[in-house]
């Protein structure tokens, strides 16, 4: 497990120097592999300044969570991360859709009502213990399935991007 | 006709109770089911909506080549940015692998071995990726690392096809379970549909029906409501509603009218009834209720009622004064007069009419009716068939009879109660042949009081028995000291023919008295025969077996019926006043009195006639053969003393001409 667990971490810091190329502009990659990396990164409509965040970033707001079964997992999960809502009212980032991409290059649109009517999260841990990419982390958009029948269709699980890297909203 | 209808209408609910029931059953199975299908629909809905797994299937190959890319990248620049890409793409598969291994995707897998055992080789093959990352010479494997991915997407590509297949296949499964699905949806709305459409129809029959049985529940109210306000039998109003409708008609009293109150008694109903039997008095009293109607509506405000037996009660509201008013009662007199056919019998009843008005609003409707009963009482006692108009003497006289009643209590009448005498005469001579004993009572403070006055309170007092002793008594006692031995007749009221034992007191009086039987007579009038004709039958025979004579009295007044004549051994007629009147002007008076005389010879009978006042009345009677008379021509009633003066004032009679 250890072994990797190392793997993964290396794989980390590999993704976010590419991952970075084309979202951000060039960094000092020495000075970013000794601080906490970047692990989300969300811009505002027409190309506005965008918001690199770390996890620490992320755990600082307040704590959501949804306890549920997927069509990806067996049994109910329980994750914890932040309201979507919440983190786009952090940023003070509003309007019609956010466009997600995840490391596996899925690209996926939510409109932003969703946040405020389903209540989604930006889950970061599930079952109490942080999400390796190979779990579909380290970010992943959650709905509360099972408390809303109307959420357990395709339109919401093809809006449930995991490994989740990057939000514009538009 | 309204019975049948309400019985035909209970049939019919009843028919109706089980196919409503069986109606009710199948609404509610139909209810209970439209949950289950609906969950049903759903379920398939949420099958058919869930993950798309052809869709993670094709993921997984997009994942598979960006590993692949990683790789041929690495192979031309390796380098530890090439290395971290790989690990990433390798990081994703397993994420993959996860995914097809869990939840959805994991359940298609676990469904068939074979691609279990797929899944499982495509596992292991990553395994051994992960080792060869870690490889020190990592580098010069990458070429082997390619080809071993390529021949890996082989396998990952008949997952991702099987999903594919696997997916549509359930997709038409879906899609024809819900077309079924919704085909039960359909026909139990088209069920209920129909079901409502049923329970509609009944609802409206059902409404229907109940709006007929509302109609014949009106009809019967009406029908109620004509029974507490009509005479069944008359279709006359009742007492209740005349008295409303007078009640009325005295708020309403328009000036210069009058409300005129006419009670009606009909006279000879009792005999009809009797004689005829009750289904023609029946009858007759419908026919007098026509007469009342057709006289009513055409007047302009009048109303009449029955009020019970044979009393019928009119309000009339007119603008006139009496003489019209009169006029018009005479009217309604006549009417009433006029024969009538029951059965086969053509029949003439007369009417006693009592008369109130009321020109202002100062008496209460009771009143008014109780005035005009008063005046009907009054005319009744005065001799029937008349018209009476009300006057307040005769509230006086009501006042009266209560407290003559009183005073009749108190009376010493052994002293009080006496008799006077009328002469009865024999007409070619003159001669008095015998008394009529009337009553008189010398009353302390008021004097003499006549019959007419008290003998009503003595009857309804009960002290009319003991009237009648004394006088019998006391005139037989009288007759024993008059100085001609004359005969003595003595009234017996119908009274006291019921309620006294006559024979036994005649006999005592005689005894006490020691009167010759043969002198005297007692009168009774026709209606004692009507009450009780077996009785009064033996009664005379007992009399007459003492020796007594027995005449009727009043005759040619009351139904005068030949029968009577005939089984009723009377001694004696005595013609009524009535037709001494008319006898002098009127032919048929005089053909009639003329009958009752040859009549009166045949069955051996005396006949004395009464009232007479004129010598010409008594000339004619003298000329029809009539023998005796009585009047005041001959003598009015006078005392003991007074007749026997008289008596001493004429020549004794020759041997053997008292009757």
């Amino acid at each position: 497990m250890t072994t990797r667990r190392g793997i993964i971490s290396a794989g980390f810091a590999g993704f976010l120097l590419l991952a970075n190329l084309s979202l951000a502009p060039a960094q000092d990659v020495a000075a970013r592999s000794t601080a906490q990396p970047v692990v989300l990164t969300i811009s505002g409509p027409g190309g506005g300044a965008s918001h690199d965040l770390t996890m620490a970033d992320l755990e600082k707001l307040p704590k959501a969570e949804i306890r549920t079964t997927t069509p990806w997992h067996n049994g109910v999960q329980h994750f914890e991360g932040v309201s979507l809502q919440a983190l786009m009212e952090s940023l003070k980032l509003s309007g019609a859709n956010a466009q997600v991409t995840a490391l596996n290059r899925y690209r996926t649109t939510i409109p932003m009502k969703d946040f405020s009517e389903f209540k989604p999260i930006l889950a970061y841990r599930r079952n109490g213990a942080p999400m390796e990419v190979r779990e579909k982390g380290p970010l992943f958009i959650i709905y509360p399935y099972d408390s809303n029948t109307a959420l357990k269709h395709d339109t919401y699980f093809s809006r449930s991007a995991w490994q989740v890297r990057s939000i514009t909203v538009e | 006709m309204a019975g049948s209808f309400r019985d035909a209408a209970a049939w019919l609910l009843k028919q109706l109770r089980l196919p409503l029931m069986i109606v009710a059953l199948l609404l509610g199975l139909a209810m209970a089911a439209i949950p289950v299908v609906i969950r049903a629909l759903d379920d398939v809905v949420d099958k058919s909506l869930n993950h798309d797994i052809a869709w993670t299937g094709q993921n997984g190959r997009s994942e598979l080549y960006d590993l692949a890319r990683a790789v041929i990248a690495a192979e031309e620049d390796f380098n530890a940015e090439a290395r971290m890409r790989i690990e990433l793409a390798l990081d994703i598969m397993f994420s993959r692998l996860d995914t097809w291994q869990a939840g959805v995707f994991g359940q298609f897998v676990n469904s068939s071995p074979q691609r279990k055992a797929l899944l499982d080789r495509i596992t292991a093959q990553f395994g051994e990726f992960e080792r060869d990352i870690r490889n020190p010479d990592f580098e010069r494997q990458l070429p082997e690392l390619r080809r071993k991915i390529l021949v890996l997407e082989t396998a990952i590509d008949e997952l991702a096809s099987q999903a594919y297949d696997f997916y549509q296949h359930n997709k038409a499964g879906y899609s024809a379970e819900l077309r079924f699905l919704q085909r039960v949806h359909n026909i139990i709305t088209l069920s209920l549909i129909v079901i409502s459409v049923l329970l509609i129809l009944v609802l409206y029959w059902n409404n229907c029906s109940l709006e007929k049985s509302y109609g014949v529940q009106r009809l019967i109210a009406q029908e109620n409501a004509y029974l507490a306000t009509f005479d069944m039998l008359t279709g006359l109003s009742n007492r209740k509603s005349f008295m409303g409708a007078l009640e009325r008609a005295i708020f309403d009293l328009p000036p210069g009218h009058t409300i005129v109150v006419v009670a009606i008694d009909l006279d000879g109903f009792k005999p009809i009834n009797d004689v005829l039997g009750h289904k023609a008095g029946d009858a007759l009293l419908a026919e007098i209720g026509a007469r009342l109607t057709r006289f009513s509506a055409a007047q302009r405000w009048a109303k009449s009622a029955r009020f019970g037996g044979d009393e019928f009660m009119v309000m009339l509201v007119l603008e006139a004064e009496f003489p019209a008013i009169e006029a018009l009662v005479q009217v309604l007199h006549e009417t009433l007069r006029e024969p009538l056919r029951i059965d086969d019998h053509f029949l003439t009843v007369d009417a006693t009419m009592g008369l109130s008005l009321l020109r202002e609003q100062s008496l209460a409707a009771e009143e008014l009716v109780h005035r005009a009963d008063l005046a009907l009482t009054t005319g009744k006692m005065e001799g029937k068939a008349r018209r009476t108009l009300f006057d307040e003497a005769m509230l006086s006289r009501t006042l009266n009879r209560g407290r003559l009643e009183i005073e009749l209590n108190e009376a010493n009448l052994e002293d009080e109660i006496e008799p006077v005498y009328q002469p009865i005469v024999d007409l070619p001579t003159r001669r008095i042949i015998g008394v009529e004993a009337l009553v008189r009572w010398r009353h302390p403070i008021r004097g003499v009081v006549l019959p007419s006055d008290f003998i009503p309170a003595a009857e309804s007092s009960g002290k009319i028995t003991e009237i009648g002793r004394i006088m019998l008594e006391h005139a037989c006692r009288d007759a024993t000291r008059f100085p001609q031995p004359i005969a003595v007749s003595v009234n017996l009221s119908p009274v006291q023919l019921m309620r006294m034992d006559v024979a036994e007191s005649v006999g005592r009086a005689l005894a006490r008295s020691g009167l010759a039987p043969d002198r005297l007579k007692l009168e009774i009038t026709e209606s004692v025969m009507l009450q009780d004709s077996r009785g009064t039958q033996a009664l005379m025979r007992r009399l007459q077996a003492q020796g007594v004579t027995v005449s009727l009295d009043d005759f040619g007044t009351g139904y005068s019926s030949l029968s009577y004549l005939r089984s009723f051994p009377f001694n004696e007629l005595k013609i009524d006043r009535a037709f001494l009147s008319e006898i002098g002007e009127d032919q048929q008076a005089a053909g009639i009195v003329q009958i009752i005389l040859l009549l009166a010879r045949e069955l051996n009978m005396n006949v004395v006639a009464e009232g007479i006042e004129q010598e010409e009345q008594a000339a004619t009677l003298m000329a029809l053969g009539c023998a005796r008379g009585q009047g005041y021509l001959f003598g009015r009633p006078m005392g003991f003393d007074e007749i026997c003066q008289c008596l001493r004032q004429q020549t004794p009679p020759p041997m053997g001409a008292v009757a």
